[in-house]
């Protein structure tokens, strides 16, 4: 092969995109050429200049959960009937069948009033938090570094403490979206147990006692302080939970 | 409780920076970027009973892709968001430019500025293959190109980059 035809070849070589037939004869030719040598030493330099990872945009801080919530949105709320027709269209009877099912299942399941709805929230974010192993967007025990990681990504600052003496050590924080606005999830541990703590501003000034529920296995515990809503779901028994918000409101 | 919605989680978002890496790339602005990346995550989604497993990220990356086209074109000048038509512009010249000495290759912010300001259609390529790591074949995919296209975007996209990182910075001697 002649230099011409090199020159058509060693972008591909360079991308390893190239046969082994191939490969061998620019190798080869490689070997003699200087001026083709050069090409593929420009590409490489440009290769190490593009490959730097400052030159790679994370997602910023709080869209992860804010997809989240639009997605569980999604999921429970306008749900089945517009997903629904593309799938008879394109399917036929056995995803029509099927659709139907779930249709039915997401109905019964569908929560019937805000309070339950909210219930059905935080445990699909406690599930989710496990489940996606995206417990904590900030990892520390120390109460210290969680409360200010979540100073410029909340538009409150929620309340930190480490219940370690205790017998409930915390693990992190992560930013999630309950109730339709950005909320801090403390994460607590307990033997093998997790808890989410959820906090969020409260609407109304007037304090709520602890009032406790179930859902799908898990234990809920919710009061407020007028201040603060706060919400913590764990697969604790009912008992270890309370022991939990009384433990982190004596304080 | 939500199989799908927590099936999409572990499937698809573990591939959310990519997703907003490729946004932040074609679009330039942060907050435009992230708004994108969200309603394309949504859109995906919707389609998630569609997507019949194989590459997760690829998948995801073409409906970000389609995103941001679409945002391009109704918020940028019009040359910058006319997708490239090998066609019109003819063939592809593969010589190699041997005054391309590749200077200012070490600066990263010099890299970072030649690379935001080649045209959308060439940063995508160059984005997807040396940030990403897709192979041409992913490419062709995500963009809805045949893989030759996609070579050819990626030969005039490394020589315009190149010739950009060997000439001395504007306003400089």
């Amino acid at each position: 092969m002649n230099c011409p035809q090199i020159q058509k070849l060693i972008q591909a070589h360079h991308d390893g995109e190239l046969d082994a037939a191939n490969t061998l004869q620019v190798d080869e030719h490689l070997a003699d050429c200087p001026q083709c040598f050069d090409a593929l030493r420009r590409l490489s330099t440009l290769r190490g200049a593009l490959q730097n990872d400052a030159l790679r945009f994370t997602a910023p801080a709080g869209l992860r959960a804010r997809i989240r919530a639009s997605v569980a949105q999604t999921a429970t709320s306008e749900q089945e009937p517009v997903r629904a027709r593309p799938w008879f269209q394109s399917m036929g009877w056995v995803a029509a069948a099927i659709a139907v099912v779930v249709s039915i299942l997401t109905l019964t399941m569908q929560p019937a009033r805000d309070g339950d709805r909210l219930v059905a929230e935080l445990t699909a974010s406690h599930v989710r938090s496990l489940m996606a192993a995206h417990l904590t967007d900030v990892a520390s025990t120390d109460q210290h570094t969680v409360k200010p990681w979540f100073d410029g990504k909340l538009d409150f600052a929620p309340p930190v403490r480490d219940l370690r003496e205790t017998g409930f050590p915390l693990l992190g924080g992560r930013l999630d979206f309950i109730d339709g606005r950005p909320a801090a999830a403390l994460v607590y541990g307990r033997q093998k147990h997790f808890i989410n703590l959820f906090v969020w501003p409260a609407k109304t000034a007037a304090p709520r006692k602890l009032t406790t529920t179930q859902r799908n296995g898990y234990n809920l515990a919710q009061w407020s302080d007028g201040k603060m809503e706060f919400s913590a779901v764990s697969d604790l028994n009912e008992a270890d939970l309370r022991v939990f918000v009384s433990e982190w409101q004596g304080r | 409780m939500e199989p799908e919605s927590a099936n999409f989680d572990r499937t698809i978002l573990p591939h959310l920076d990519a997703a907003y890496n490729l946004a932040r790339w074609l679009i330039g602005d942060e907050r435009d970027a992230e708004d994108v990346t969200q309603e394309a995550c949504l859109r995906a989604f919707k389609f998630f009973s569609g997507f019949r497993g194989g590459d997760a990220r690829a998948w995801l990356l073409t409906i970000v892709r389609r995103s941001a086209w679409t945002w391009l074109r109704s918020n940028r000048r019009h040359e910058e968001a006319v997708e490239f038509d090998e066609e019109l512009h003819g063939g592809v010249d593969d010589s190699s430019n041997p005054e391309a000495a590749l200077t200012r290759a070490g600066d990263v912010d010099a890299v970072r500025q030649a690379l935001a300001t080649l045209p959308a259609i060439f940063r995508e390529v160059l984005v997807l293959r040396e940030i990403e790591g897709c192979a041409y074949k992913e490419i062709a995919d995500i963009a809805g190109v045949p893989i030759g296209t996609v070579m050819s975007r990626l030969t005039r996209a490394r020589r315009q980059l190149q010739e950009a990182l060997s000439t001395p910075t504007p306003g400089r001697p």
